[in-house]
C-alpha cells in the first residue's frame, strides 16, 4: 500500500478503512483483519494500526469482541448516517475548491455528466 | 559478563576435539596394530620411540596452532556474546593440557606395551633398552607417567604467551603503557629461562633428586652424556652401561621440568601472569554496562 | 526500558559522542539517523556491549539480552553459514534457528557455504536474521537496508513488522529514511555527539506537514 509522505500514516489508514466500510467492501458486521496482519499488509508498524483501529473504534465504526476479534459495526442505520456525514464533509471540501476556481453549480453538473 | 559456563565449555570441546583425536587416534591405532601383530626387538622399539618422538612434536604443533588460531579469529564473536576473555583462557588451558596429556600418555602406554613384548621376546636387548627409552614406563621412576603433564604444561605456557601478546595488541591502552607491560612480561619469561638454565636439570623430566633414573639429556651419544654427568650432576651412576658409545639418546624438548620446584613455579608464574594481564590490560573498560535499575530511578531519565 | 545516560566516547583527542542520553520503552521501533561519521555505529557498539571503552551508563530494566547486527564482519575465515548459526544458537538460547534456516534456504543460501564466499548483501541478510530471530528483547540494527536489493528490503521491513511485540524493542540506523519511516514509531537525530529529543513520526507529520525525511534533512543540516 502506498502512502503520501505529507500526511500522517494513521490518518491515511483511517481514511482508507472508512472508504472500505462506506463503499460496502467491508459490509456491516464483517470481520476486520487483526492488527498484525493488517500491519504486514500495509507494511507499517503495528502500533500505527493500533492507533487507527482505536480511532475507528472511538467513532463507533468498528468494535472489538474480546474473543473473536474486531468487526465492522452491524448497525446499518448508524453506518448510513456516518457515511452521509463523511460524504457531506468531502463534498464541502470539494465545493470550496470549485468556488476558488469560480465554477457555478450548472457548470459542475455538466462536467459530471460529461464522463 | 554472561554466566553460561557449560555452554562455552561444550562448544569449545565440540570444535576442538576432532583434529587432535583423529591425528592421535590414527597414529596410535597403527602403532598398536604393529605392536600386537609383529615381534618387537630393540630395533622395532627404537623405531617406535623415534617416530613417536616426532609425532609428539607434530601433535603439539597442531594443537597449539589450533587453539592459538581459535583465540585470534574467534575473539570478536566471543566479545559479541559478551564472554569473558578470562573464561575462554581457562577453558582453552584445560583442553590444551588435556589433549597433550592424553596423547603423550597414550604414546607412553603403547610404548610400554611394546617394551613389555620385547621383554618376553628379546630379553637381552630389553635389559639395555628399557631404561633409556623415551616412551616406556619400564626402568623409570613411578612418577614417569607425569611425562604427559609436563608436555601439557609446556603447551599451556606457550598458549599463555600467545594470548598475552594478543591482548597486548588489542587492548586500547596508550602505546607506552603497552610497551611497559610487554617489557615486564618479557622480563618474566627471561627470568623463567634463567631459572631453568641455572638449575641442573634437563628439559625432560628427571636429572634431579625426584627421579631415581636420569633421563636422556640432549640428542647426544652416551659418551657425551656420561661426560656431562661427571661434570655437572650430584648423583653419578651409570645406567647406560649396555649402550654403545655412539648410541643415540632421545630427549623431549616439549617437557617442562615439573619435577624441579623452581622450574615448575616459574612456568606457573608465566600462566598466572598472562591471566592477570588479560584483566589488567582491559581494565579501562566501562564496567557499568547495563545494570538493572530500580523502577524509581527511571523517572530521572527524560526523553 | 532501554537507554543511555551521558554516554561519552573519544578516539584519542577526538570526541565522537559527547553526551548521549535517551530512554525507550518496549514495543517500539526507533530510528537513529545522522550523517556519515556522526557516530551511529560507535553508539550501537557501545549499547550492545561490544565496546567497553566509554564514559557514562547503558542501562536496561527487566530484560536480559541485547542482539546487535553489526556492519563489520566478525567471523573467522573458515566459518560457514551453519557454523555461525550454531554458534549464535549456543549462546542465545531463545534463538529461533528453524526460522532462520527456513529463510536462508528460501534465499538459496546453502548452509554449508563459507561466509566469506557469500555476496555482501546475502551476508548482511544472514546477520539480520541472526539478530531479529535471536530471541533477544533489544535488537540493534546497524544499516540493515544498505546493500540489499528491493525484494530483500521488503523482506526486512516485513520481518521487523512481524517480530516487534510488547516485550521487544528495535533500534535501527539507516540512511534510507523514506523506506523506514513507515515502520518506525519515532527517531533520534545524532548530531554533534548528542541526541536530539525524541521525534514521534505521526506528531512530526501532523504538526509540520512535512515528511519525516524532509524534517530530518532540515534538522540535521540546521546551523546551531
Amino acid at each position: 500500500m502506498d502512502f503520501k509522505s505529507n500526511q500522517t500514516i494513521v490518518s491515511q489508514i483511517i481514511t482508507y478503512m472508512k472508504k472500505q466500510i462506506f463503499s460496502g467492501k467491508l459490509p456491516p458486521g464483517h470481520k476486520i483483519a487483526p492488527i498484525r496482519e493488517f500491519a504486514a499488509f500495509c507494511a507499517v508498524n503495528p502500533n500505527t494500526i493500533t492507533k487507527a483501529y482505536a480511532a475507528l473504534e472511538e467513532e463507533k465504526l468498528i468494535y472489538t469482541d474480546s474473543t473473536l476479534g474486531k468487526f465492522v459495526t452491524p448497525n446499518v442505520v448508524y453506518l448510513r448516517a456516518k457515511r452521509l456525514e463523511y460524504l457531506r464533509g468531502e463534498v464541502q471540501k470539494f465545493r470550496c475548491e470549485l468556488t476558488e476556481c469560480g465554477v457555478s453549480e450548472e457548470e459542475f453538473i455538466k462536467l459530471i455528466k460529461e464522463k | 559478563m554472561r554466566k553460561s559456563n557449560g555452554k562455552l565449555f561444550l562448544y569449545e570441546l565440540k570444535k576442538t576435539f576432532l583434529i587432535p583425536s583423529l591425528l592421535a587416534g590414527i597414529y596410535l591405532l597403527v602403532a598398536l596394530f604393529d605392536t600386537v601383530v609383529f615381534n618387537v626387538g630393540a630395533g622395532a622399539a627404537r623405531d617406535y620411540d623415534r617416530y613417536s618422538h616426532i609425532f609428539l612434536y607434530v601433535f603439539y604443533a597442531v594443537v597449539l596452532t589450533l587453539f592459538i588460531y581459535r583465540v585470534f579469529t574467534m575473539r570478536k564473536l566471543y566479545e559479541k556474546m559478551r564472554i569473558a576473555h578470562e573464561k575462554l583462557f581457562w577453558i582453552h588451558v584445560l583442553y590444551i593440557f588435556t589433549y597433550c596429556f592424553l596423547c603423550t600418555t597414550a604414546l607412553l602406554l603403547v610404548g610400554t606395551l611394546r617394551v613389555y613384548k620385547m621383554k618376553n621376546g628379546y630379553y637381552a636387548e630389553y635389559v639395555g633398552y628399557a631404561r633409556h627409552s623415551l616412551f616406556a614406563l619400564q626402568g623409570k621412576t613411578k612418577w614417569y607417567f607425569l611425562f604427559g603433564a609436563s608436555v601439557g604444561l609446556t603447551g599451556v605456557i606457550t598458549y599463555s604467551v600467545a594470548v598475552f601478546i594478543q591482548h597486548l595488541f588489542v587492548c586500547r591502552d596508550k602505546w607506552y603503557f603497552k610497551a611497559v607491560w610487554g617489557c615486564v612480561f618479557a622480563a618474566a619469561i627471561l627470568s623463567t629461562h634463567f631459572v631453568i638454565t641455572r638449575t641442573y636439570t634437563c628439559p625432560a623430566l628427571g636429572n634431579n633428586e625426584g627421579f631415581a633414573t636420569p633421563l636422556p639429556y640432549g640428542g647426544m651419544s652416551y659418551q657425551t652424556y656420561k661426560d656431562f654427568f661427571e661434570h655437572g650432576l650430584s648423583s653419578p651412576f651409570d645406567p647406560f652401561s649396555a649402550l654403545l658409545p655412539s648410541a643415540e639418546i632421545l630427549r623431549c624438548d616439549l617437557c617442562w621440568n615439573i619435577a624441579n620446584p623452581w622450574v615448575l613455579l616459574s612456568g606457573l608464574f608465566v600462566i598466572v601472569f598472562a591471566f592477570v594481564s588479560i584483566g589488567f590490560l582491559h581494565r579501562a573498560k566501562n564496567a557499568n554496562y547495563a545494570y538493572t535499575v530500580q523502577k524509581e530511578k527511571n523517572n530521572e531519565i527524560e526523553n | 526500558m532501554f537507554g543511555g545516560k551521558n554516554i561519552q566516547k573519544r578516539y584519542g583527542a577526538r570526541e565522537v559522542l559527547r553526551d548521549v542520553t535517551f530512554a525507550i520503552e518496549t514495543n517500539k521501533i526507533v530510528g537513529v539517523f545522522g550523517l556519515n561519521g556522526a557516530g551511529k555505529t560507535t553508539l550501537l557498539r557501545i549499547l550492545s556491549g561490544l565496546d567497553g571503552y566509554y564514559k557514562g551508563t547503558v542501562y536496561k530494566t527487566d530484560f536480559e539480552d541485547v542482539a546487535y547486527m553489526a556492519v563489520e564482519n566478525m567471523y573467522p575465515p573458515e566459518m560457514t553459514v551453519k557454523g555461525l548459526i550454531e554458534f549464535c544458537a549456543t549462546f542465545m538460547p531463545k534463538q529461533d534457528t528453524a526460522k532462520i534456516m527456513e529463510q536462508i534456504q528460501e534465499q538459496g543460501i546453502k548452509p554449508k557455504s563459507f561466509l566469506r564466499n557469500l555476496s555482501s548483501g546475502m551476508r548482511q541478510y544472514v546477520k539480520f536474521l541472526l539478530t531479529v530471530y535471536s530471541g533477544a528483547s533489544v535488537c540493534l540494527f546497524d544499516e540493515p537496508l544498505t546493500n540489499l536489493d528491493v525484494n530483500m528490503r521488503e523482506r526486512i521491513i516485513q520481518t521487523l513488522i512481524s517480530e516487534i511485540n510488547e516485550e521487544r524493542l528495535f533500534i535501527v540506523t539507516t540512511h534510507e529514511i523514506k523506506e523506514i519511516e513507515r515502520i518506525i514509531d519515532g527517531f533520534y537525530v545524532l548530531k554533534n555527539g548528542t541526541f536530539s529529543p525524541y521525534y514521534e513520526c505521526e506528531q512530526i507529520v501532523d504538526e509540520t506537514g512535512a515528511s519525516v525525511e524532509e524534517f530530518y534533512k532540515e534538522k540535521v543540516n540546521a546551523k546551531e
